[in-house]
């Protein structure tokens, strides 16, 4: 046994790959192209649809991180994209700031609150925590309605096109090119999280909070640094979505769009970033099949509302006894598959 | 079974310890040193505080009393410091991480040595990154497990290893952390007695190769006669008996509150 970690040891293990399988690495090469070059081509609606998926794909690896790797269920991620949005706005537009830096103070500001609840947060968990973050919720979403420096009205602002550096993203396409660029560097920082020392510290004060303890895992630090990193994801998607919308709208960042956000990672699966990608894309392309159908079969469009309400109930219930574990692991099942198959002999993993 | 060395290793000195929970006496007033290099085990009925007193040293729970790790007094340092100083521990009812590989598993115990602050894990690659000690701890983690003869499970989840594995795998978490003081919370409790005659030559390796000081709770005497230099009785909270193990259970205290004689 070494005292420390020394380099003879290094070489005789390769270092985790960001993505495991083969099928995996080339199929996130090919989704990225696919995307950049597909939004190209798609109807304008279609192109909005999917900078939304974008974003909260975003949004929700943030959330994953916090509740899905590291346990601390949150039902307060919207109103910290508000607080990010809100604040991108405020950077960007009333003090001059450019709008890549405003993006990233704004996830700095969300971060630093989200730091700020998690303090009293450290001695919660399971209802309790669910309870102090619904607390988080409801004074943000106050302050959204009483700040009027910060959001001109109550019901939001309006933040126009964006501009960087003397490029404007009048067209909605370079705006979701930014989005992505945005979107894959976070994608990138949540699996280096989970391949490091870090995502291994979350998984375990999940787990086993006192035997981690006794392992040298510093509980209150983990749990601080999830808040912190899960909220800089929301903020920045959060900037990110008002200028998508071009609007920032208080109404966007009530408790329930941080319930929705919840029911992502809830189906799509819990911990991983297949399953902030997946539930995105199910919350947001579920509802439009639902209007689709609901166009032909109801009239009224106002009950749409509470059937949509009902279908995600029911689809987060169903979720939970039949597939726990989310999309994200069905995904997984197929990607092994598919990896075995198609890399039979070349594949190392 | 006497040669020891002892040239490394720090003394474990508990004087006077006391928990209580609500009206619940756990321990009273119990004093004992462990010399580095030995292995001291320690005995009682169910309900004595054996376990109370490993939670005790490994920071769990705050006791009254003083507990002194070389020349380091160990009771108000916080648990997740104390495996830094050199006290690793398992635990008596399996605490794998169930849903973690055997990998991840073992590679905790390494964690208080990684050095990289939480940005740095976020970027991992590159000069700021942390990927090199990852690397290294992992192929430390490898190496071990191959000498757990568990090489072959590391991509397995935790939870689907038996009972004995399990034991297995936390001691090697354990001693992934270079600890100088390892508490054992009944090492061999269920198993059946050929795993019992691997993992007491194992032990011994650990203690003698390693020469790493072990304090163990064990119910099985004949396994505490062949490793321990030394046993500790406790008795409702109280410690009634120390010395050698062939002393210790001739004592007429223990034999009656132990061994259930008369």
């Amino acid at each position: 046994m070494e005292p420390n970690l020394t380099d003879k040891d290094a070489g005789t293990a390769a270092a985790r790959p960001l993505l495991e399988t083969r099928l995996e690495r080339y199929g996130a090469v090919g989704l990225i192209l696919a995307l950049a070059v597909g939004s190209m081509l798609i109807s304008s609606y279609h192109l909005s649809l999917l900078t939304t998926i974008t974003i909260f794909a975003f949004s929700a690896m943030g959330l994953n991180l916090l509740s899905g790797n590291a346990g601390l269920i949150s039902i307060a991620h919207a109103a910290f994209m508000g607080l990010g949005a809100f604040t991108a706005a405020w950077f960007a537009i009333d003090l001059g700031i450019p709008i890549l830096i405003a993006i990233i103070l704004a996830g700095i500001v969300s971060a630093g609150v989200g730091l700020l609840f998690g303090i009293p947060s450290l001695r919660l968990s399971g209802l309790y925590l669910i309870l102090a973050t619904f607390a988080a919720q409801i004074i943000l979403y106050w302050f959204f309605e009483q700040a009027l420096w910060l959001t001109k009205s109550p019901d939001g602002r309006f933040v126009g096109i964006p501009e960087v550096m003397g490029f404007e993203f009048g067209d909605p396409w370079h705006y979701y090119l930014l989005v992505l660029v945005f979107t894959i560097a976070g994608a990138v920082v949540y699996l280096n999280i989970l391949r490091s020392g870090l995502g291994r510290s979350l998984e375990v004060i999940k787990e086993r909070p006192i035997v981690s303890q006794m392992m040298g895992v510093n509980l209150q630090r983990t749990k601080l640094i999830a808040f912190t990193i899960g909220h800089f994801y929301a903020g920045v998607a959060g900037a990110l979505y008002g200028w998508h919308l071009q609007f920032v709208a208080t109404e966007a960042f009530d408790l329930m769009g941080s319930i929705e956000l919840l029911v992502m990672i809830i189906i799509g699966g819990l911990g991983s970033l297949a399953g902030a990608v997946l539930g995105a894309t199910f919350i947001v392309v579920v509802p439009e099949l639902l209007d689709m159908a609901g166009r032909r079969l109801v009239d009224d469009m106002g009950l749409m509302a509470p059937i949509r309400m009902f279908i995600y109930g029911l689809l987060v219930v169903i979720f939970l006894i039949y597939e726990p574990h989310g999309l994200a692991r069905t995904w997984r099942k197929l990607v092994r598959y598919f990896n075995k198959k198609l890399f039979k002999n070349k594949n190392e993993h | 079974m006497n040669e020891k060395k002892s040239s490394a290793g720090l003394k474990l000195c508990i004087s006077d310890l006391s928990m209580s929970f609500g009206g619940v006496q756990a321990l009273e007033g119990v004093s004992f040193e462990v010399e580095p290099g030995t292995i001291h085990a320690i005995i009682g009925p169910n309900g004595a505080g054996k376990t109370t007193l490993i939670n005790c040293i490994s920071g769990q729970f705050i006791p009254e009393g003083t507990m002194h790790f070389g020349e380091r007094e160990l009771t108000h340092v916080r648990a997740h410091n104390r495996i830094q100083m050199g006290i690793a521990r398992t635990f008596q009812h399996v605490n794998v991480y169930s849903e973690l590989s055997v990998l991840d598993n073992i590679m905790i115990g390494g964690h208080h040595r990684l050095k990289s602050n939480w940005i740095r894990q976020c970027l991992y690659w590159g000069p700021y990154g942390c990927s090199r000690e990852e690397q290294m701890l992992q192929a430390e983690a490898l190496e071990l497990l191959e000498r757990l003869e568990m090489r072959h499970l590391a991509d397995s989840p935790a939870g689907e290893l038996s009972y004995g594995q399990q034991k297995r795998l936390e001691v090697g978490r354990a001693l992934l952390a270079h600890p100088k003081l390892l508490l054992l919370d009944e090492p061999m409790a269920g198993m059946a007695k050929q795993e019992k005659k691997q993992l007491s030559d194992w032990i011994l390796d650990i203690n003698r190769e390693m020469n790493i000081t072990i304090v163990m709770i064990e119910h099985d005497m004949t396994v505490v006669q062949t490793l321990s230099d030394q046993v500790v009785v406790l008795d409702f909270g109280r410690k009634i008996a120390e010395g050698p193990p062939q002393e210790v259970v001739k004592d007429k205290r223990v034999r009656k509150a132990y061994l259930g004689e008369d």
